[in-house]
């Protein structure tokens, strides 16, 4: 039995399964067509081809994808257009990592006054839904992209926090820690050495997961109108203003949506296979992962 | 559990506990000030609230007016507690566009908001608790997984484009239902169906999940070694326990149907207090904005607190006092 699970000297086993593979291709490759979006993209996304208007996909013209109502280059706006949303998502979800693993470790670990004033403040947050939330800090503060980050990392940090706080509380009963407590380690010591390297695994696993609620957050409010503004390009913003045309053209609200679309799946497959692998799947279980 | 003597007399048990009653009613209080709060925070975070409150082209005697009536001139801990009371009362200055209170708006917009979470529950419980079923208890593998896969691609769909697909498909190529607008039962069809499925997958996993779980209880292996039919174990031993969890689910999500409905109503232009909210953001009345996020913190936290309290009556074990 443990021989079976032991890796075998000198080979690394990584686990893959086909949909863990199918995710991870499909995250490679839209983050890859994304970054790499103003060596590849044959026009630049605002460029106007005033003699193509609504220009249907062909793939003997210029324009692949076809145009939209002003003449921009579907394609172009598409690979431009994962930016802002990766941009955004991208560093709320690495802020919300920071803050909720942070401060879950200290609640779990620490317990006391601490613990029930974070998860006091990690309820309030949760009192309100967060595209709620978020149409209230974005109405009254505005509308812009430090904002926009904001709103996302205050509306996904509580679910990451509760995560790793239950498990640094089960941590704490473990004797490697009791033993590290009674060798005289100071707390801030025993949470950076035990704690922090044994919640990595969990906080991987729901950052991943954290990247495709902070997307979907990130594409409502840009489609509501209270996202990335034209005339810069972003998916859930061209799906609202394609939308208008959706009997004519229905391409240019469906494609982005589907890059979106492929996007997340992508991130939850891997998600998947990473909490199998590495062995969390039992603790995201039933917490009701809340969905934006 | 208790020893005490055989003749103690059945006497009524409530189906919860008062204390256990309000010490969720005492979290729904605290959780109802922290939202409000927040509002209030978000309020003043922008600057000078009275001005963010009247129509841009208004004359400096309004906006004093405004800050005199809703006490923007007092001291900063002064206007939260009139903040509270005001929001109590429902009194926000009026709709900058529509020229009427606020809270008249929201009451009017609710009940379709209400109806539309309503009917994306339940289809989106019943599109749930089938694949979850099926896919925990199907005879061929292919029953099995091919639901859970449609589950996992369905998990990953955004709202917004779910919502254009079924447009194109329904409305335009097909022209069966309208697209847009309120008015008709016709028009609920698809904004239901985009919460419905943007629902049914949470629930669908949890159901087989806490299927699994049930099957292997020793009630289950009492009941078959009796011989009560594997149908009947299947659905009145397993299934029925295993709702419980399904019913949490449901809870968190008739919340976050709150939130999700402000992007599907917009997406069908639904009548609802969602996209009341949206448009009054889009156009600058803040009044309204302000009355509906108040009135939505306020209702999801009521819809959890009765969640809560119906999941303690269903399931005793829920019923300690954390």
């Amino acid at each position: 039995m443990i021989a079976a699970t032991q890796p075998q000297r000198g080979r690394i086993r990584i686990g893959m399964t086909v949909p863990g593979a199918i995710g991870i291709s499909l995250v490679v490759l839209i983050v890859g067509l994304t970054i790499l979006a103003p060596s590849i993209s044959p026009f630049s996304p605002s460029d106007q081809d005033l003699y193509n208007l609504y220009a249907a996909p062909n793939l003997n013209s210029a324009h692949i994808l076809g145009t939209d109502a002003i003449g921009q280059d579907l394609l172009s706006r598409i690979l431009y257009g994962g930016r802002m949303p990766l941009l955004i998502a991208g560093s709320a979800c690495l802020l919300s990592a920071i803050v909720g693993v942070g401060l879950g470790v200290l609640a779990g670990a620490r317990g006391g006054w601490i613990d029930q004033f974070l998860g006091r403040l990690a309820d309030i947050q949760l009192a309100m839904p967060s595209i709620i939330l978020a149409l209230v800090l974005l109405a009254f503060a505005g509308v812009n992209l430090i904002n926009l980050v904001i709103v996302i990392t205050l509306a996904t940090w509580p679910s990451q926090f509760r995560l790793t706080r239950a498990h640094a509380m089960s941590l704490r009963r473990q004797n490697f820690i009791e033993a590290a407590e009674m060798g005289g380690g100071s707390t801030g010591q025993i949470i950076l050495r035990h704690y922090l390297p044994n919640v990595m695994p969990l906080a991987i696993v729901t950052t991943t997961l954290n990247l495709s609620t902070s997307l979907l957050l990130e594409a409502s409010l840009s489609y509501l109108g209270l996202g990335v503004q034209p005339p810069t390009p972003d998916w859930g913003q061209m799906v609202a203003a394609g939308q208008s045309q959706l009997g004519a053209a229905w391409w240019l609200s469906v494609a982005p949506g589907v890059m979106l679309m492929l996007l997340i799946l992508g991130i939850q497959l891997s998600g998947d296979w990473l909490a199998g692998r590495l062995s969390v799947r039992g603790m995201i279980r039933f917490q009701g992962w809340k969905k934006s | 559990m208790s020893t005490s003597a055989p003749s103690r007399k059945l006497r009524y048990r409530p189906p919860v506990t008062l204390p256990y009653l309000l010490s969720r009613s005492a979290g729904a209080v605290f959780a109802i000030w922290g939202a409000l709060t927040i509002v209030f925070l978000a309020l003043n975070l922008g600057g000078d609230p009275a001005s963010s409150l009247v129509s841009p082209s208004a004359s400096v005697e309004d906006i004093e007016r405004v800050r005199r009536l809703y006490g923007y001139d007092q001291p900063l801990l002064v206007q939260y507690l009139i903040f509270f009371k005001n929001v109590a009362t429902g009194d926000f200055p009026n709709s900058l566009r529509y020229a009427t209170s606020p809270m008249a708006l929201v009451f009017e917009r609710f009940p379709n908001t209400l109806i539309l979470a309503l009917c994306g529950m339940s289809l989106g419980t019943v599109l749930g608790l089938a694949i979850g079923y099926a896919s925990a208890f199907a005879k061929h593998w292919m029953l099995r997984e091919i639901p859970m896969a449609v589950v996992m691609a369905l998990q990953a769909f955004p709202p917004i484009l779910l919502g254009v697909l079924l447009v194109l498909a329904f409305s335009i190529k097909l022209r069966w239902l309208p697209s847009a607008g309120g008015g008709s039962p016709l028009h609920l069809v698809l904004p239901s169906l985009t919460l419905g499925i943007y629902v049914a997958p949470a629930i669908a996993r949890v159901f087989r999940t806490s299927i699994l779980d049930v099957q292997n209880a020793d009630h289950v292996r009492t009941a078959l070694a009796k011989g009560v039919s594997p149908r009947m174990v299947r659905l009145r031993h397993v299934a029925a326990n295993a709702l419980i969890p399904v019913l949490n689910q449901i809870g968190l999500q008739l919340g976050a149907m709150l939130g999700g409905a402000v992007v599907v109503e917009t997406i069908f232009s639904w009548p609802g207090i969602g996209q009341l909210a949206v448009g009054a953001l889009n156009n600058q009345d803040f009044p309204v904005v302000l009355a509906s996020v108040s009135f939505v913190a306020i209702v999801f936290v009521l819809v959890n607190l009765l969640v809560d309290i119906l999941s303690a009556i269903l399931d005793p074990r829920q019923r300690s006092v954390q």
